[in-house]
């Protein structure tokens, strides 16, 4: 019985381990590095388009020598920056308030912070320029009998309104990602503070607050990424007062009153929008290693104790209230009565009689609604599936395999979240509407195809946090129970990120149903979806029936959502 | 049985540093034997024990495990952890929490490359879960299993496809101390009967005693000694080995006299000894006296029988444990720990002689 005995089935030494992820580094750098080179290299073609010949910098210099760019960019960084700043302290004092303070009804309000997910930006921003429309929104028709004709001037139309209804529009991601910081907090550092004699506002600043900061820092990279590449508030709001800021100046370049889109000019903008974009992923990137492991260092598990409010409890009661009127219910309101009345003229009460469901008949009785609902249905479920079983995989691979280069899977997943969503659809068109072997320009396919590149991010962060709550040793101790790769992955790890796929799969399903920026940039004739049909039926005067879709989309999306607590709910206690 | 050849495995750290996870690990088993790998953390024992089960691969060396070459690094051969058939217990056990007792047990025989009937799955599902005294607890969700049970529930898993060798990861570690006793006694029980040989890997070193057939005790990537649980207690080879299992006094001294009856003059006196080969007069040395070894006696009192050691020196604390008396005791220019019977304590301040059995004064080289 020696050592050089018989090997039945053996194997080679070197490529084990080695496949999927080469296989994933593969299909990684086709849906995130060539769209992003794509539209890099076209900012330095001559005709604007990535195939075509000769290089120039002209489009730079165009763009660059403009002071309207720079005004431009100017605003985009207040826009930015202004509803990354209200948007996180709106969600920080709402977290503080439900996780950390005896606040009455907390349990009701954490439940219910999801759900202004089902009130998409876009909705939101419709939401509030019916409300708050110079002279016939309907808050200025309330409340004109009782303040006078003045109130009706009152403009949302500019930065301040476009940066309130976005900081609005950002509270539950924030909310989502500051929440889990103040709740794991381990009191025995604070309780350590107080005991060496520091007062409660000490404690607070010295002790609380650091460990607060990798959280603050890569949820305010992430949102003030977000707001330099957002387009649906820039597009409702930003639009009706002429405030322009990059996303928006991309599309109009894209959809020019006529002649052929000024694609050179839009790579170039783009080109530049996404060095900035790289250094705040980078700074992003940087910021999430460090909270990951400050989270090591606290654990789960504590019972944090709660600072008692005292007779300030029905105030901070009614604070987290009233965020949810402005961000959901009176938004809702809104639209429901917009899409009940026959004209929009504000609020007047000899229109109550007049209520009825015609904009919802004419709507449904149009094929082009049917035909977006399921082009809708469709790219949510393909996207939704494909970004899980993708993510799946990515996920799996960064936090088992021991080759120290998969670590380029994380960061080739990470791009995405530094291309805007408008962007991304303009690289899919140079791509698409050249290479005639992939026929997909125009089709759902393309839509679904976007969703999944710009959704990919998120989806494999969420998936690496559900593998690494599975211990190890579960998949090891299949592996030597006999089971192969594949039934190791079918049978003990998609069993056990049962929750997290279910989570996953209907979070995708709410963003791919409510997004808008990607599709706008790739819709035809063939493939509207209902976001864009919405979006077109507002642009052409039609508020009844765009409101109608919009009721309609929020109750769906609700639904969802509250599907969604319960299982985020179900994975915590499990 | 299973055989291990130098093996090595290099580590880099974040900090760049490389750490020899292994460093010419060999060994070879016996069938039937319980071999223990014993160590601090870090010392390599898991990596070895990861590296027969085919979770961890050398960076090179040869594992056979019976007639089957499971790693060869000359031959560029790797059987995958999956085609080893071994059973392994984890640390943490690694019961799927979304199967039942039942299904736990069953997996390795559903996802054999053998299609086993349903009727034989019953049958040998039944037969390990008897083994482990689990019978009764088939539809049990593994979520609602006591610590004890979950530990039984994996070592009826790692035994229902009658593996020909068993791998347990430190198995004992989780569980609270009364259980850890029964079960210590229960494993051993079990591997005796079925016979089969078992890879142990422990840092408890009482745990390590009382289970192996053979220990080795492992410090920075190499086995250091390896030998019967008694050897590797009376005999330590080294200084590593005598302070990490049990308690001990060193001494420091210098060889007088070598060969099989040596003297080592220490200060204040000459300490008996037996002295392993290699080691010449007036070597600096290190000898190690356990403390249930030395006899503490009222000074001026008549001496046993025989030519054992005496050494006088003053009782300077004495901590009552319950079962014994420790007492620290200047003497020899070392502070010594000796154990005695309570009911026979001395006060702190006694003049007393310390008399020990050349045969259990240990020379070790100073430098290991």
């Amino acid at each position: 019985m020696g050592v050089a005995a018989a090997e039945p089935r053996a194997r080679m030494l070197l490529p084990r381990g080695h496949t999927l992820p080469i296989v994933l580094a593969i299909l990684l750098a086709l849906l995130t590095v060539v769209p992003v080179a794509t539209v890099i290299v076209a900012s330095f073609r001559p005709s604007g388009l990535p195939l075509s010949d000769g290089w120039t910098l002209a489009h730079f210099a165009k763009v660059w020598s403009s002071a309207y760019s720079y005004r431009l960019v100017w605003q985009t960084l207040v826009f930015a920056a202004g509803s990354t700043a209200f948007g996180i302290a709106l969600a920080a004092a709402l977290a503080w308030l439900v996780e950390r303070t005896d606040m009455p009804g907390r349990d009701f309000f954490r439940t219910g912070i999801l759900m202004p997910m089902a009130t998409p930006p876009l909705l939101l921003a419709i939401g509030w320029v019916l409300l708050m429309s110079p002279a016939i929104g309907i808050v200025p028709t309330l409340l004109a009998p009782v303040f006078g004709e003045g109130v009706k001037s009152f403009s949302i139309f500019n930065l301040p309104g476009m940066i309130f209804v976005q900081g609005l529009a950002y509270v539950p991601t924030s909310f989502l990602m500051l929440a889990p910081a103040m709740r794991n907090m381990d009191p025995v550092y604070e309780e350590a503070a107080r005991t060496s004699g520091a007062a409660f506002g000490q404690t607070l600043r010295r002790v609380s607050l650091p460990f607060l900061v990798p959280a603050l820092l890569s949820v305010t990279t992430l949102l003030m990424i977000v707001g330099m590449l957002t387009f649906d508030v820039p597009a409702v709001i930003g639009q009706r007062g002429n405030v322009s800021v990059m996303s928006s100046e991309i599309f109009n370049l894209m959809n020019p009153a006529n002649g052929l889109p000024a694609y050179g000019e839009i790579a170039a903008l783009n080109s530049t929008l996404f060095v900035l974009l790289a250094l705040g992923l980078w700074v992003y990137y940087r910021a999430t290693q460090q909270s990951e492991r400050f989270a090591t260092i606290s654990g789960k598990g504590y019972k944090a104790t709660r600072f008692k409010l005292g007779r300030w409890r029905p105030v901070a009661a009614a604070f987290v209230t009233l965020y949810f009127l402005l961000a959901v219910v009176l938004p809702f309101l809104a639209l429901l009565w917009t899409s009940l009345v026959p004209y929009f003229a504000g609020f007047q009460t000899k229109l109550l009689g007049e209520l009825s469901f015609k904009a919802y008949a004419t709507l449904l009785g149009q094929p082009r609604i049917w035909e977006g609902v399921v082009n809708s249905t469709v790219i949510a479920v393909v996207a939704a599936l494909a970004t899980t079983a993708l993510a799946l995989f990515v996920a799996w691979t960064i936090v088992r395999s021991k080759l120290r280069w998969v670590r380029v899977l994380d960061v080739m997943s990470m791009i995405p979240i530094s291309v805007p969503f408008l962007m991304m659809g303009v690289a899919l068109v140079f791509i698409f509407f050249g290479l005639r072997a992939v026929p997909i320009y125009g089709t759902v396919w393309i839509i679904a195809l976007g969703h999944l590149i710009v959704f990919l991010p998120l989806a494999a962060r969420m998936m690496q946090s559900g593998v690494l709550q599975v211990h190890r040793e579960l998949e090891e101790a299949a592996s030597v129970s006999g089971a192969t790769f594949l039934q190791n992955i079918r049978r003990v790890v998609v069993p056990l990120l049962k929750p997290t796929i279910f989570a996953l799969l209907i979070w995708l399903v709410v963003h791919s149903l409510r997004e808008f920026s990607v599709a706008v940039m790739l819709i035809a004739r063939q493939n509207e979806v209902l976001s864009t049909i919405l979006f077109s039926l507002w642009d052409q005067g039609e508020p009844g029936q765009a409101a109608a879709i919009a009721v309609i989309l929020m109750l769906v999306l609700g639904g969802l959502v509250a599907a969604f607590t319960g299982l985020t709910r179900a994975r915590q206690e499990a | 049985m299973l055989a291990a050849e130098a093996l090595e495995k290099r580590f880099a750290l974040h900090d760049g540093r490389i750490v020899n996870a292994m460093d010419g690990v060999g060994f070879r088993i016996e069938p039937g034997q319980l071999y223990t790998l014993l160590g601090p953390s870090g010392c390599g024992k898991t990596t070895t024990l990861r590296s027969i089960a085919g979770l961890e691969t050398p960076d090179s060396g040869r594992i056979a495990i019976g007639d089957m070459a499971v790693f060869d690094s000359a031959r560029r051969l790797l059987v995958p952890a999956n085609r080893r058939k071994i059973g392994m217990v984890f640390q943490s056990y690694a019961i799927w929490p979304h199967m039942d007792v039942y299904e736990n047990v069953a997996f390795p025989l559903r996802v054999s490359g053998e299609r086993v009937r349903e009727g034989d799955v019953a049958a040998r599902v039944a037969k390990a879960l008897a083994t482990v005294r689990m019978e009764g607890f088939e539809r049990r969700p593994a979520t609602r299993l006591s610590g004890g049970q979950q530990q039984r529930l994996a070592l009826a898993r790692a035994l229902v496809m009658e593996p020909r060798v068993l791998l347990l990861d430190e198995p004992l570690s989780n569980l609270d101390a009364k259980l850890r006793e029964s079960m210590r006694l229960e494993l051993r029980r079990i591997q005796k009967s079925l016979g089969i040989t078992a890879v142990y890997v422990t840092h408890d070193q009482t745990e390590a005693l009382a289970m192996s057939d053979v220990v080795a005790v492992m410090e920075n990537g190499r086995i250091v000694q390896q030998g019967d649980p008694r050897t590797i207690y009376s005999r330590p080879a080294t200084r590593f080995v005598a302070e990490f299992i049990g308690s001990t006094n060193f001494v420091p001294g210098r060889i007088a006299r070598a060969g099989a009856d040596a003297l080592v003059e220490i200060e204040g006196g000459r300490l008996r000894c037996a002295v392993p080969a290699g080691l010449d007069t007036g070597a600096r040395v290190l000898v190690s006296i356990r403390p249930e070894d030395i006899a503490v006696r009222a000074a001026g009192a008549a001496a046993a029988a025989g030519d054992g050691n005496r050494i006088a020196g003053r009782v300077v604390e004495q901590i009552f444990l319950g079962s014994l008396a420790d007492h620290v005791i200047a003497a020899g220019g070392a502070e010594f720990h000796a154990w005695c019977h309570p009911a026979a304590a001395f006060a702190p301040g006694s003049e007393v002689v310390l008399e020990v059995d050349p045969a259990r004064c240990i020379v070790l080289p100073e430098k290991a």
